[in-house]
């Protein structure tokens, strides 16, 4: 009968804790939690209370309610610092935020919460057989916020705001120079430039042409045999045409004058 | 034992030593666990620690968060190879739970939220007064001046030593304000400056809703009140020389609180000369104007600094700068006394160089994806940084419906050596902007009984209907509409419709629409007894099948409140029992109408200022065995707020349909005049133009009759409507504006005839309620000063009478 496993007032602490544990052990989650939380109220102070908290995280993490999961456990190494089940307290309260990060398209506090930890983490136990998990989870955070600065610029592109889609394709390549993310960028960052000289007056279009070139030049730097240097050599091209363009044009007045 | 051991005393004394430790003890213990005290102090037997250092501090920091030791002292004890560490804990007996008697269950559930005591942890005597405390100050901002709490402390777990608390409060008499004084004031009255003093009244009988408790803060910012009011008239050195508040006997042995507040007031100072240094966008005399005082003006210090910082319609000087870049300018003003009674006024005005937007990022959109709030930011990456633009930008985004109004924050970190700027939003999204609408209700004569349903999805997401993980429950995020809706009725009344809208197609600012909706209404006329046998016992039936197609875009010319709409519709009619109107049978038109609209109003519930206008053409396309027509329509409306939140709203509207040949003319679709939505929806066969006063319906719209006494509708129509509104409610949960309007139109059936001032008029009052699970719901009482002709419908409307209408939406 399961009223049997339910905590009642006259349990001591280490029936209370066994009852709870069992719970946990059926893979019961959200009553294994409501108990264990019982057990830390009851039991602070002692080795069971220590116990009980580390495994109320773990009721959180198992049921996928991270952020509760992410608070038990920080409360956990607030509480017991020197415990041997702090690395992987440290370790899964970061993971908790990796698991809370959402997609792109929406606002990334977890993301930067999860890497933050996950960098603590690393520096503070870097042996430990979840400092490679770790440094893997990093990267793909990190891939993931420079997508989301590429696609802002894109849309800053796509709605014909050349000069504000050139500044947010810097932003990725300054902020996230590891990523795809970045050779990406330098390409479309190139385009953007031509067509922002492509729709200015004549006046301005040389210096824009000249910003296309830059861009040509630092992916030429960085990525000598990128992914999208047959697209660069096409863009050159295209600024090289434009720069002579202005120059055909300015030509006949200057030899006029000769 | 005692011998060689050091208390830690005064830390800065001693020289930090590095120490192992060999043992740690714990004294004083009563319930806790040694091994917990030891594990929770972080200290650690072998480990080398500095005394004194960060370790021990740290230790006792750990063990007094545990909460559950009212003392903590740690001693170490130097041995060979290290020291002995002693952790001695005071323990107090712990909260197992706690009462409250003696009050009202409210205030005991108030008291409870302020009290903050946790279960578990120490009673010690710091709890305890601050406890008291927060129960003193609870009743003293209730205007209890003798509160007496009484603790009760019993163990009630031996075993555990556990604590149980019980407070009696008495919170004694209520002693309410009853009278406040002021000395030395000669140019305002005391009956003036207590209006002033706003924060607390006087008790007096006729003041059933007004505060009459005294606390402190009210006082002061009473206080604050009237000192201000003295200095927005001149009065620079206006003072409180003297304030005393005292309980006293006051009348029929009652007690009362007493203010005394002495003012002294000080001359009255004008401005004599005002002068601008370090200017070179603006000259003098357009910072003087901007600034809005005059040689010889009183000097009021609100507008004082509202002109220079801050000020609603952005004229103020902070703003003229700001606005056009110049985001580091600073202005310091200098206010010299040079006569009794005079000031000059100096401003040295540092502008430093234009800033431009760097990023513009965002945060708290959880639900809404980057690309639907990217899109409502009018501050751009590249561009010169503008306080207007960043203020739109809020006002546009809390329009959004996505989020809440309140919680948008920006954010500004200037690079002041780049002369760069990075602007970041925070956002709050709100609980829920898909809406469900159940209703019922009747429906006009013809109707009976309707029940309706509708449920808006105001934040859909199609791309996310096949995404793993979209439905959750409502595919969301990317700002589409998605809206279907029922209604029906036991008599023959059918409606189904269904639209979509992506205001952005493919990332671009291009709307798209799709809508399809299907009508049907069937009814015998002989049911209303009136026609005079002309058709009676016939049946009527009416269908309207209708699909339609839009394309819309913002324009960035003449201004960007611009926009252009073209819609292709196809209508299907199936008609019978209309003799002299309609033939029977099936007809079909094909329309595109193209419409340009400039809609520069702030918010689409109430507006505030701006107007709307629009011009429209329609051209049901003569294609061979379809109706033709076209038509011209055009509405302004324009808003206006005269004083504080009253709005006046004027507009006026005209349309004009006409016929490119003799042939296949359209009879659908012509104008008529009446109602709301709900009331129209059985007419769907017309173009119904809203009014108030006339209810709508077969029998209740304004309509030219033809010589058989038929309501043909109208080839010409004019409408003109006046509206003063007052935003009474406006909050999250709801917003209540009630308003005063006349209404006047007619319609004529052609323009021969047409006449703009021949109108029948309405006027009355109403309601808009807005609830964010409802929508829009507007409540309506018109008088009717002009009435109808009778015709094969019904007798027509009598002047003279009022005509509640009801509806769903929004007019603006």
């Amino acid at each position: 009968c399961r009223s049997n496993d339910l905590i009642r007032p006259g349990d001591t602490i280490e029936v209370a804790f066994e009852k709870a544990m069992n719970q946990y052990r059926e893979g019961d989650y959200p009553e294994a939690a409501q108990a264990f939380e019982t057990v830390v109220s009851i039991g602070r102070g002692t080795d069971i209370g220590q116990e009980a908290q580390y495994y109320l995280a773990e009721s959180y993490y198992n049921d996928r309610r991270y952020l509760l999961a992410a608070s038990e456990y920080e409360r956990y190494a607030q509480f017991y610092p020197n415990s041997f089940r702090r690395e992987v307290v440290d370790f899964k309260r970061a993971e908790c935020y990796y698991f809370l990060s959402p997609r792109y398209r929406l606002d990334q506090s977890y993301t930067r919460r999860a890497i933050e930890n996950l960098r603590l983490f690393n520096s503070r136990f870097p042996d430990s057989e979840y400092a490679e998990k770790s440094a893997q989870y990093i990267i793909e955070l990190r891939e993931k916020l420079a997508r989301k600065k590429y696609e802002a610029a894109n849309f800053y592109k796509r709605t014909s705001r050349y000069e504000a889609a050139a500044i947010y394709y810097d932003l990725v390549i300054d902020d996230y120079p590891e990523t795809e993310w970045a050779e990406r960028s330098l390409a479309e960052q190139m385009e953007a430039y031509i067509l922002y000289a492509e729709n200015s007056v004549p006046e301005r279009q040389e210096e824009r042409f000249r910003l296309a070139l830059e861009s040509y030049n630092t992916y030429m730097q960085l990525f000598p045999r990128g992914e999208y240097r047959s697209r660069m050599e096409e863009l050159f091209d295209r600024a090289q045409d434009g720069l002579d363009g202005i120059a055909g044009n300015i030509r006949p007045s200057t030899s006029s004058t000769q | 034992q005692d011998t060689g051991q050091v208390r830690i005393e005064d830390p800065s004394q001693l020289t930090p030593l590095e120490f192992e430790i060999r043992e740690i003890t714990v004294t004083g213990l009563v319930t806790a666990r040694e091994s917990f005290v030891i594990s929770s102090s972080g200290l650690r037997v072998g480990e080398r620690i500095t005394i004194p250092g960060e370790e021990i501090a740290n230790a006792i920091r750990q063990l007094y968060r545990s909460g559950i030791f009212s003392d903590v002292e740690i001693a170490y004890e130097r041995v060979t190879g290290g020291v002995n560490i002693d952790i001695r804990v005071e323990e107090e007996p712990r909260l197992q739970r706690y009462e409250i008697t003696g009050v009202k269950r409210s205030q005991r559930r108030e008291l409870r939220e302020q009290l903050n005591l946790l279960t578990g942890f120490a009673v010690t005597r710091a709890v305890r007064s601050q406890a008291l405390n927060t129960i003193n100050r609870y009743y003293r901002e209730k205007g209890y001046w003798g509160t007496e709490v009484e603790i009760n402390e019993e163990i009630t777990d031996e075993e555990r030593n556990r604590m149980t608390l019980t407070f009696r409060i008495d919170p004694g008499e209520r002693i309410k304000v009853r009278e406040i004084n002021f000395e030395g004031n000669e140019e305002f009255s005391d009956r003036r400056l207590r209006k002033e003093f706003s924060t607390i009244k006087q008790d007096r009988w006729y003041r059933i809703f007004k505060r009459h408790v005294f606390t402190r803060d009210d006082y002061e910012e009473g206080i604050n009140n009237v000192l201000q009011y003295y200095r927005d008239r001149g009065y620079r050195d206006v003072r409180a020389v003297d304030d005393s508040v005292y309980v006293d006997n006051w009348r029929r042995s009652k007690d009362g609180v007493f203010f005394d507040i002495e003012i002294e007031e000080g001359p009255q100072y004008f401005i004599r000369d005002i002068e601008w240094e370090g200017n070179t966008v603006y000259t003098d005399e357009q910072l003087t104007l901007a600034f809005g005082f005059q040689p010889g003006d009183v000097f009021n210090e609100s507008k004082f600094s509202e002109n220079l910082e801050y000020k609603q319609d952005e004229t103020d000087i902070t703003s003229l700068y700001n606005n056009v870049g110049y985001l580091f300018f600073q202005v310091f003003d200098d206010v010299r006394v040079v006569a009794e009674d005079s000031v000059d006024l100096y401003f040295e005005i540092v502008e430093d160089e234009i800033a431009t937007i760097r990023e513009v990022s965002f945060s708290g959109n959880t639900k809404t994806h980057d690309d639907v709030v990217r899109r409502t930011l009018r501050t751009v990456p590249g561009q010169t940084y503008s306080r207007s633009a960043i203020i739109r930008t809020i006002r546009e985004l809390g329009q959004l419906g996505y989020f809440s109004p309140e919680g948008i924050q920006p954010e500004l970190v200037p690079d002041q050596q780049e002369r760069t700027v990075d602007i970041s939003y925070s956002l709050d999204e709100t609980a829920g902007s898909d809406n469900f609408e159940f209703s019922g209700g009747f429906g006009g004569r013809q109707i009976g009984v309707i029940l309706a349903a509708r449920v808006n999805f105001n934040n859909f997401s199609i791309q996310r209907v096949f995404e793993p993980g979209g439905w959750n429950p409502i595919p969301s995020g990317d700002g589409q509409r998605l809206s279907l809706g029922v209604q029906v009725t036991g008599r023959g009344y059918q409606s189904y419709n269904f639209s979509f809208t992506e205001p952005w197609l493919r990332g671009r600012p291009t709307s798209f629409g799709v809508s399809l909706s299907y009508d049907y209404l069937n009814f015998s006329r002989s049911s209303f007894g009136f026609g005079g046998g002309f058709d009676t016992g016939q049946d009527r039936r009416n269908e309207l099948f209708s699909a339609s197609v839009s394309l819309g875009k913002r324009l960035n010319w003449p201004d960007d409140f611009f926009s252009q709409q073209t819609v292709l519709t196809f209508n299907r009619f199936n008609v019978l029992g209309f003799s002299g109107i309609f033939e029977d049978g099936k007809a079909d038109l094909l329309t595109v109408r193209h419409v340009i609209e400039r809609n520069s109003t702030d918010n689409p519930i109430s507006p505030r200022q701006g107007s709307k206008f629009n011009i429209s053409g329609e051209v049901a396309l003569p294609v061979p065995g379809f109706n033709q027509f076209y038509k011209l329509k055009s509405q302004y409306l324009h808003h206006h707020t005269i004083t504080g939140k009253l709005v006046i709203s004027a507009g006026a509207e005209y349309g004009y349909m006409g016929y490119f040949t003799d042939v296949n003319r359209s009879n659908f679709q012509r104008f008529f005049l009446g109602g709301t939505a709900i009331q129209q929806r059985q007419n769907f066969l017309n173009d119904n133009i809203d009014m108030r006063g006339f209810p709508g319906g077969f029998n209740g719209v304004i309509s030219p009759v033809d010589e058989n006494q038929n309501l043909v509708g109208g080839r010409v129509y004019s409408k003109y409507s006046f509206e003063l509104r007052y935003p009474a409610v406006s909050n999250e949960q709801i917003q209540l504006i009630p308003y005063g309007f006349i209404d006047a139109g007619n319609t004529f059936s052609d323009l021969n005839r047409f006449d703009p001032f021949n109108v029948k008029r309405a006027a009355g009052f109403g309601a808009r309620i807005f609830l964010p699970i409802l929508g829009l719901v507007d409540l309506s009482y018109g008088y009717r000063l002009d009435g109808t002709p009778g015709s094969n419908e019904g007798p027509g409307l009598a002047p003279g009478e009022w005509e509640f209408l009801f509806n769903i939406g929004a007019p603006f």
